[in-house]
């Protein structure tokens, strides 16, 4: 409810945009681009007002004088010089750009913790929730402006505005001074874009400096959606069209949003469909009202309705789960105790997900006791009744079910790789029914630790059954593991239970140091037959079934298969739940488990080292630690909301370190969390919108990532847990007074640009330089920080810091060579975006005057920077997401204070440090994490 | 009521479509004058009436109506005095408004237009009245847009309106000319009684020699920015239309002669 409540009041927010527009596109015939900039000089009067202090209402209506002046500039460079309107508006657009620059002091305004329009409506009508209130109270105000703005147009003055846009040839022939009119209108719409900009910065909780991108677009849009739905002369149904129109609009957006679009398709969308309706509605007949009672454009209008309702009934009569019972099969290949403990915890998991045999879940289990065509029949069985799932412990029995059961969700455990059964080509590309768990024991472990644990072994003695795929591959791999650590195998095959023990004895002849066992079901069916023959001769046995250790063998190296059936049994909760085997990657198991038998080590006189020991040790509390966490966490399963601006390639990296810490070690498995990754693709409306969106659909957890993120979402919500990282500051980002005391629900780390460390490493590199040159665009928040921190050491360190501004990539290289006159030792460049743009010949143009480029990305070293010393963002996502668990564990974020964070790296160019002459000394290479020779 | 002394005009001066379009145009129409302007394709004649309006400002000379020294006066000031009415049906009304909000805003006409007041109940049903007069089945389609009405209909719709706030003068610039001939006729009934009615003094340009001598009092002839003929009283009333196209066949001869040929020309015969 809250999405689409949040959708209309922000439709009653743009109707005022619509209805300016409605004056400059409709009346004037203008398309006026000047909107762009206007929009955002309202928010960021409005904002720069209001953290002044001034009332806002009293802010608010100079933000309309504001972009009213701003539109009248336009309007007479078009009137008096006769320039295009278009050029006009594009050029008093880009004039903007600065103006608003200079009028917020910097990129980006909170008005967190700032009284708003907002806070006084909250304040005043104390009935309702918040939401609802405002929507009311909205709806009231855009309704009474409706009315007042429609008697205007229908007085002589506006009867003489419309006039003069219509026909401007015949308004002046009858008196009407024109350009005057046009000056009124353009003024008139700017204003009510001004208007509409600085309530959306209240509403959403800051002013940006890049806000108004796409503001005539949204505007226009409005107007041809609203005039699709009411073709009349009527002014007062025009206008109410057009305030529905911008209404109906953020609420496609909505629509888009809930039914799960991407957000990434939402731009293409909304043009796709503007363009529709504008070449359905363009293709009007001069229209009467008497010729055709439907005219086009409202078929048009109809049929946009009618998709919408289309897609919005789909969404709702979308499958359902029907009540009956699921029915579960589970077939596994023998009594082999690792398959047996697979499936107990497999059984054993479920319970603990809430399945309960007879109640919400029908199990059939069964047991092909070793012999392939039972396993055969079994699996007919199962494709006779149609399970809603089939959990195959062993490969053959997964084998089995592959061949058969074609259209059935099947979930592997057990098995050493899917791969060499042909149920895939990668974790995430395989048989759309099939997944599961896997995992072989890596023979070179195995083989590492019979060196240590046997130094003086030579040649190792072994067995597989042959007709197993899994065991000759085993076999094979281990075999090869063994000839690369100067050892030789000797090896037999075995083809039923009872030639073991012969096999054995044989093996035992041939002057072998140790037997060593790969996986191999049959083989480690008749274990107690091979310990018959290893025990009396003292001779050493390492085995890759842990679970079978006590029974007398010196070592294990294996997986706890208990993992491996709660792996398999998470993987069965969330099919059953209706996802689709086909989007669930494979999963290998996560520990493996080294075990030592101590008794059977002083046996045989064998010496464990302590740090084998130790390691063994390490491995068996993970495991142990893994299976208590699972027993112990609750079975509901919680969602977070990982919310990311952009793709760009800091907020990428941070992504990523935040995913892999979370998903390291099975953690967010483990704790039954659902990620959804949400993406605004650099922009602030869908910004917006999926902020509300994650309220809506009430995430137990939210983590963002970047200041926008962070301002988005701190506004609409303050009461789900937040954790925010890979913001520079957090406290200019309004959340807060200090790191201490900040919104009560959310927390996270501020990671700024180690500006004084790269001030400080240039003095240690360069002790007889004087000037640094540093380039930087002031529209960009965390590029004036960064140079704010820039000025400060380099004044500790004894430097002079010369400055110079670009606005855009293109002033780049006129800027360095400006920069070049000013002798400079050394140029520096610190989180600045447009520098970034530029990078490869930035760096080209100071490498050929020998002047060394410093800046703060380790990546910009590929790009010819001499030196990168910067900020690890993956780490900053990896502790971000070791916040984030703080909080999913129970911390309350109120609690914790924001840290400050950065993980510093050096990246070096080699090949520029020659070229322009620096000697780098050795010491200071090696501590370079990264280096480009 | 209009008086023009000296008027000049190039278009595009110094370039090579340069148009030397008046050539010390004088020009007196008194009061109630009803006067029909012809001349060659490119003589100058809508020029002149646009010098008059006030669409632009002449390079040299002075024009005076109703007293008033207009010469730099825009044409939305002149317009309290001047009324007009083009060829094109579509250039003297606002397509998308409706014809009661057309002739509200013509009635606006040299009043002050204020962001109150507007089409009231008691103008409505004036104007019903008004167009009803028209004969063009226009009295219940004070509602329509304009854009629904036909090319005639738009036409006497915007003579109306260029006469109801009671101008002082009138400019006709081929009113009649893209209408059908039914159309045509009607409109230029309409003109003769509006403008006797409303005792105005009107300057129409057309191309139809009938025309030219059966409406009005005075027929001015131009050729090539310059005033050639001025025709009153038994003089005008002696010609016939085949008189006039006479007089055109032997200004075309002159018109293919070069510019520096005709004057020689000119002064040899003045």
């Amino acid at each position: 409810m809250e999405l689409w409540i949040g959708a209309l009041n922000l439709g009653l927010l743009y109707a005022f945009l619509a209805l300016g527009t409605f004056v400059t596109y409709r009346i004037q015939n203008l398309a006026d681009v000047t909107v762009d900039g206007s929009f955002t000089l309202g928010a960021a009067l409005a904002a720069i007002l209001l953290v002044l202090g001034v009332h806002p209402l009293l802010a608010t209506a100079a933000a309309v004088v504001g972009g009213a002046l701003a539109g009248a500039v336009t309007a007479f460079l078009h009137t008096r010089f006769r320039i295009n309107a278009l050029l006009a508006g594009i050029l008093v657009m880009t004039a903007l750009y600065s103006v608003n620059l200079h009028v917020m002091g910097r990129a980006n305004i909170p008005l967190l913790q700032t009284k708003t329009v907002f806070t006084i409506i909250e304040r005043s009508v104390p009935v309702l929730r918040p939401e609802l209130r405002l929507a009311v109270v909205l709806s009231s105000v855009v309704l009474a402006y409706w009315a007042f703005a429609s008697a205007f147009l229908r007085t002589d003055f506006g009867l003489s505005l419309r006039g003069a846009g219509n026909n401007p040839v015949m308004a002046a022939a009858g008196g009407v001074n024109v350009n005057r009119m046009v000056l009124f209108s353009v003024a008139l719409g700017n204003g009510h874009a001004a208007l509409t900009g600085a309530l959306v910065a209240q509403y959403q909780g800051f002013a940006d400096v890049s806000m108004g991108v796409g503001t005539v677009v949204l505007g226009m849009a409005s107007v041809i959606l609203g005039e699709s739905l009411a073709r009349t002369p009527n002014v007062f149904v025009r206008l109410l069209g057009v305030i529905v129109g911008a209404i109906i609009f953020r609420f496609l957006v909505a629509l888009a949003l809930f039914v799960g679009l991407n957000p990434v398709d939402l731009k293409l969308l909304t043009a796709g469909f503007v363009l529709a309706t504008l070449v359905a509605s363009g293709k009007l007949p001069s229209l009467s009202s008497l010729s055709s009672r439907w005219p086009r454009g409202r078929w048009a209008a109809a049929g946009v309705l009618g998709l919408a309702g289309i897609a919005l009934a789909v969404w709702a009569f979308r499958p359902k789960h029907e009540a009956r019972v699921p029915l579960v099969g589970i077939v596994q290949y023998n009594d082999n105790p690792v398959l047996d403990r697979t499936r107990e915890a497999f059984l054993e998991e479920m319970g603990r997900l809430g399945y309960r045999d007879g109640v919400n879940v029908q199990w059939m289990v069964h047991n092909a006791q070793g012999d392939t065509p039972t396993l055969r029949s079994i699996v007919d069985a199962f494709a006779r009744r149609r399970p809603d799932l089939v959990l195959t412990i062993s490969t053959p029995a997964t084998q089995a079910a592959l061949g058969r059961l074609k259209d059935c969700p099947i979930v592997f455990a057990t098995i050493a790789s899917p791969f060499i059964i042909q149920a895939g080509q990668s974790d995430t590309d395989h048989l759309p029914n099939v997944t599961g768990t896997y995992g072989a024991v890596p023979m070179d472990k195995m083989v590492e630790v019979v060196q240590r644990l046997l130094p003086r072994a030579r040649r190792l003695g072994t067995m597989w059954d042959p007709s197993a795929t899994n065991s000759a591959v085993n076999a094979e791999q281990f075999i090869a593991a063994a000839k690369a650590a100067g050892l030789t195998v000797e090896a037999t095959h075995v083809t039923t239970v009872t030639e073991v023990q012969q096999a054995t004895e044989a093996l035992a002849q041939k002057n072998i140091d140790a037997i060593v066992l790969v996986p191999d079901n049959l083989v480690f069916s008749g274990l107690d037959a091979v310990l018959k023959v290893t025990k009396p001769r003292k001779l050493p046995l390492v085995i890759s079934d842990q679970e079978r250790m006590e029974a007398g063998a010196l070592a294990a190296i294996g997986h706890d298969y208990a993992l491996s059936g709660i792996q398999a049994a998470r993987i069965a909760h969330r099919i059953l739940q209706g996802e689709s085997p086909k989007d669930i990657p494979f999963e290998p198991y996560r520990n493996l488990m080294i075990r030592l038998n101590a008794p059977v080590a002083k046996e045989l006189g064998v010496i464990i080292a302590p740090d084998l020991q130790a390691e063994a040790d390490r491995s068996a509390q993970q495991v142990a630690a893994y299976l208590e966490e699972a027993r112990r966490t609750s079975i509901k399963p919680r969602r977070v909301a990982v919310f990311s601006f952009s793709d760009s390639v800091v907020l990428a990296d941070s992504e990523r370190g935040l995913l892999d810490e979370l998903r390291d070690q099975g953690w967010s498995d483990r704790e039954h969390l659902t990620i959804d990754i949400k993406n605004a693709q650099g922009d602030f409306a869908t910004a917006n919108a999926i902020a509300e969106d994650i309220v809506r659909l009430r995430y137990d957890f939210i983590i963002t990532i970047s200041t926008i993120a962070l301002q988005t979402t701190a506004k609409a919500n303050r009461s789900i847990p937040h954790v925010f990282g890979t913001v520079t500051d957090p406290l200019r980002a309004g959340i807060g007074t200090s790191f201490t005391s900040h919104q009560s629900n959310l927390t996270g780390l501020a990671t700024m640009q180690p500006v004084r460390t790269t001030v400080r490493v240039i003095r240690e590199l360069f002790p007889k330089a004087k000037r640094i040159g540093i380039l930087w665009n002031p529209s960009e928040a965390s590029s004036e920080v960064c140079t704010f921190a820039a000025r400060v050491a380099c004044k500790e360190y004894g430097f002079e810091l010369v400055e110079l501004h670009v606005s855009a990539s293109g002033e780049l290289v006129d800027a360095v060579h400006a920069m070049l006159k000013k002798d400079i030792d050394v140029f520096f460049t610190s989180g600045d975006v447009t520098v970034s743009m530029g990078v490869d010949t930035v760096a080209a143009l100071l490498a050929r005057h020998n002047i060394p480029y410093v800046t703060n990305a380790p990546s910009d070293v590929d790009h010819g920077a001499f030196m990168g010393l910067g900020a690890n963002y993956y780490d900053v996502g990896r502790v971000t997401g070791k916040l984030a668990k703080r909080v999913m564990g129970g911390a309350r974020p109120e609690a914790i204070a924001i840290e400050s964070y950065t993980p510093e790296q050096v990246a070096l160019n080699l090949r520029v440090a020659q070229q322009i002459g620096v000697v780098l000394s050795s010491e200071f290479v090696a501590k370079a994490s990264k280096v480009v020779r | 009521m209009i008086r023009l002394v000296g008027v000049h005009k190039r278009f595009f001066p110094g370039d090579n479509s340069e148009v030397y379009a008046l050539r010390g145009i004088d020009l007196q129409v008194a009061e109630g004058d009803f006067v029909t302007l012809i001349g060659t394709n490119g003589s100058g004649k809508s020029t002149l009436l646009n010098a008059i309006a006030g669409s632009f400002f002449p390079d040299r000379g002075t024009i005076t109506v109703a007293g008033d020294d207009v010469t730099k006066r825009p044409d939305y000031w002149r317009a309290r005095y001047i009324a007009r009415v083009f060829q094109n049906p579509f250039s003297g009304t606002a397509p998308d408004l409706t014809v009661a909000e057309n002739l509200r805003l013509a009635e606006l006409r040299g009043k002050p237009r204020h962001p109150w007041g507007g089409l009231g109940r008691s103008s409505r049903a004036r104007y019903g009245d008004e167009v009803k007069r028209l004969e063009m089945q226009l009295e219940d389609r004070l509602d329509a847009t304009i854009g629904t009405l036909s090319g005639g209909q738009r036409q006497a719709l915007t003579l109306l309106m260029a006469v109801m706030a009671d101008p002082k003068v009138l400019l006709l610039d081929e009113h009649t000319a893209a209408l059908d001939p039914k159309s045509a006729a009607q409109v230029a009934k309409l003109t003769v009684a509006f403008v006797r009615e409303r005792k105005l003094t009107a300057v129409m340009v057309t191309h139809s020699m009938e025309q030219a001598l059966e409406l009005g009092n005075r027929t001015v002839m131009m050729v090539l920015g310059s005033i050639v003929e001025d025709l009153v009283e038994q003089e005008r009333r002696r010609l016939t239309p085949d008189d006039l196209v006479e007089k055109f066949a032997d200004l075309r001869k002159v018109e293919r002669l070069t510019p520096e040929l005709r004057e020689v020309l000119r002064a040899e015969y003045r």
